[in-house]
């Protein structure tokens, strides 16, 4: 979360409009979704890689780390596909047939290419554009005043918890199982009453400012690049035409 | 420093007047305050913790009610009505200590812009208002970036540019030098220059009597709710026994200086010139240099530059 957090506010792409981003993301995500695992989702999964590393300058380490651990709950889950009921070499009687094998890799490869490219719209977009475009979009302004007041003050919660953690651990509040339970409850009360007072501060700095119910704010306008997005969609639609033609050539 | 104020005779910019307050189940924050904050003037608040600094900020920017007295701007008083205190924190804004109690919204310019368009300016002036603030405080480069993300220092700038972009007459913060470290320090004593520049009248509490001696054209000491003494930097600085009695040390300038005319090397009127240990150490440098021609002897400069190396 974090990370995805720093990349999309340090990164080479995060001054471009988020529509530039989304767009395509989207259009990837669906055509993994709408099209069979091969050729799609190899493709996807190149395309998103490509967009990331080489044009958004992130760091292959870094882009691989991003989808490691979606890529892990995934692995789990497709266990379950591989696995199928019949006379295995052990006590159990499970067993893994060519079919389940073959069934288990299209569902992880597929589920790895849609989630790259959500990851993409992740490590590109600010979190800020991201709720700019749905302003724009009419989202109503209760849910976009809610994402950003959840977005400024989940930080914060991550940041108090964390020091609460450490001063906690000095005082090796946090050795052996039944202290750090312990621990860790009088922690979550300690946060939340923290939040109360915070609150509280808030209300009085929103109320010096003129705050009368609702969050209004403008954000810094940037430019929508129609060529750059049109290259984005036209790569996309570019691997749909070759799904397409896979699906034929192999009926054929 | 600033000069003499414009304010007509008798009716300062911003006045408390006889003001009591308790905390809800609280300790009494304030008793009988009475003060006057001309235009122009830099005014410092002082005082040990829980003195009632930060109550009396709350109560000049109409943010709490007191039980008792009345803050009146221009002379005249303001009411308790929410129109009436609403149009008062126009004029006085208030930037809070914590800028995280002061910050909520995701990016830079999207926090700046929320007061101008609470003001009821139109999308296209308030983003005007809001580039203006942010190159005025040399804070433009940090517009896309989101809170979180900002050193304690800038967001405590940020936090001022919110402020800032109502365009307040008075502004009044909340420590704001507390936290810093002496870089960050300097960038918001230097962003709070720049908004006198524009026009507005700064009001602080601060726990820095160095910086407040530094700073300051008048400085109000307040110790259990009460105005203890209130007048120049050096009037109620200088005055030990006031000090004392509000648990604050004096800062060690004070001391020096006295020193140095108590030495003979430097006079009253040329002592009230200088404010901070750097400008004492140019004085006796270039005095003994004999740059000015004074009575001071030449190796008596070297030993007051050791008690400030000392310090």
């Amino acid at each position: 979360m974090l990370t995805l957090d720093v990349l999309a506010n340090t990164g080479r792409l995060r001054h471009r409009h988020a529509v530039e981003k989304v767009v395509p993301a989207l259009v990837l995500l669906i055509i993994t979704i709408a099209r069979p695992a091969i050729p799609a989702a190899p493709l996807v999964l190149a395309a998103t890689t490509f967009a990331a590393v080489a044009v958004g300058r992130i760091p292959l380490r870094r882009w691989l780390r991003a989808l490691a651990l979606p890529a892990g709950f995934i692995a789990s889950g497709t266990i379950g596909i591989m696995l199928v009921s019949g006379d295995g070499p052990g006590p159990i009687p499970l067993t893994i047939t060519e079919a389940s094998a073959i069934e288990a890799g299209r569902v992880l490869l597929r589920s790895l290419a849609g989630t790259s490219a959500v990851v993409l719209i992740g490590v590109t977009t600010p979190m800020v554009d991201i709720i700019v475009l749905l302003r724009s979009l009419r989202v109503p302004a209760a849910v976009t005043d809610l994402m950003t007041s959840m977005y400024r003050l989940m930080f914060d919660l991550i940041a108090t918890g964390r020091q609460l953690r450490t001063s906690q651990t000095a005082r090796l509040g946090h050795v052996g199982l039944r202290r750090s339970v312990r621990s860790a409850g009088l922690g979550t009360t300690a946060v939340f009453i923290r939040s109360m007072h915070r609150a509280k501060r808030l209300q009085i700095g929103l109320d010096a400012r003129g705050y009368d119910g609702e969050l209004r704010v403008l954000s810094n306008e940037r430019p929508l690049g129609m060529a750059r997005l049109a290259i984005a969609v036209t790569v996309a639609i570019a691997i749909l035409a070759v799904s397409l033609i896979w699906a034929r050539s192999s009926v054929g | 420093m600033t000069s003499t104020s414009p304010d007509p005779a008798g009716v300062p910019l911003l006045r408390a007047v006889g003001l009591d307050y308790t905390y809800p189940a609280g300790p009494v924050a304030l008793r009988g305050v009475n003060l006057d904050i001309a235009t122009g003037r830099r005014r410092a608040l002082l005082g040990a913790n829980g003195s009632g600094k930060s109550t009396l900020l709350l109560a000049l920017n109409a943010s709490i009610l007191a039980d008792a007295g009345c803050i009146e701007f221009q002379g005249e008083a303001i009411g308790t009505s929410r129109r009436e205190r609403n149009l008062h924190r126009r004029r006085v804004g208030l930037v809070l200590q914590d800028p995280d109690d002061q910050l909520f919204s995701a990016s830079v310019f999207e926090d700046v812009s929320f007061g101008p368009l609470n003001l009821g300016l139109d999308d296209a002036s308030a983003r005007q208002r809001v580039e203006e603030v942010l190159d005025q405080l040399a804070l433009t480069d940090l517009a896309d970036r989101p809170a979180h993300l900002l050193s304690f220092g800038q967001r405590k700038r940020v936090a001022i540019a919110g402020v800032a972009a109502m365009r307040p007459d008075v502004m009044a913060l909340d420590e704001p030098f507390a936290g810093l470290d002496p870089m960050a320090r300097r960038e918001v004593v230097d962003t709070l220059a720049r908004l006198e520049a524009s026009g507005t009248t700064i009001v602080l509490t601060t726990h820095d009597l160095e910086l407040a001696y530094a700073w300051a054209d008048d400085v109000t000491l307040l110790n259990d709710g009460e105005v203890l003494a209130d007048g120049s930097p050096d009037a109620v600085l200088g005055d030990r026994t006031v000090c004392e009695r509000a648990r604050l040390d004096p800062p060690p300038i004070i001391g020096l200086l006295e020193a140095a005319v108590g030495a003979g090397w430097l006079t009253a009127a040329q002592a009230s010139e200088v404010r901070t240990v750097d400008q004492l150490r140019q004085v006796i440098e270039t005095r003994s240099s004999g740059g000015s021609g004074s009575n001071m002897e030449p190796d008596s400069g070297g030993a007051l530059r050791d008690a400030l190396h000392e310090r």
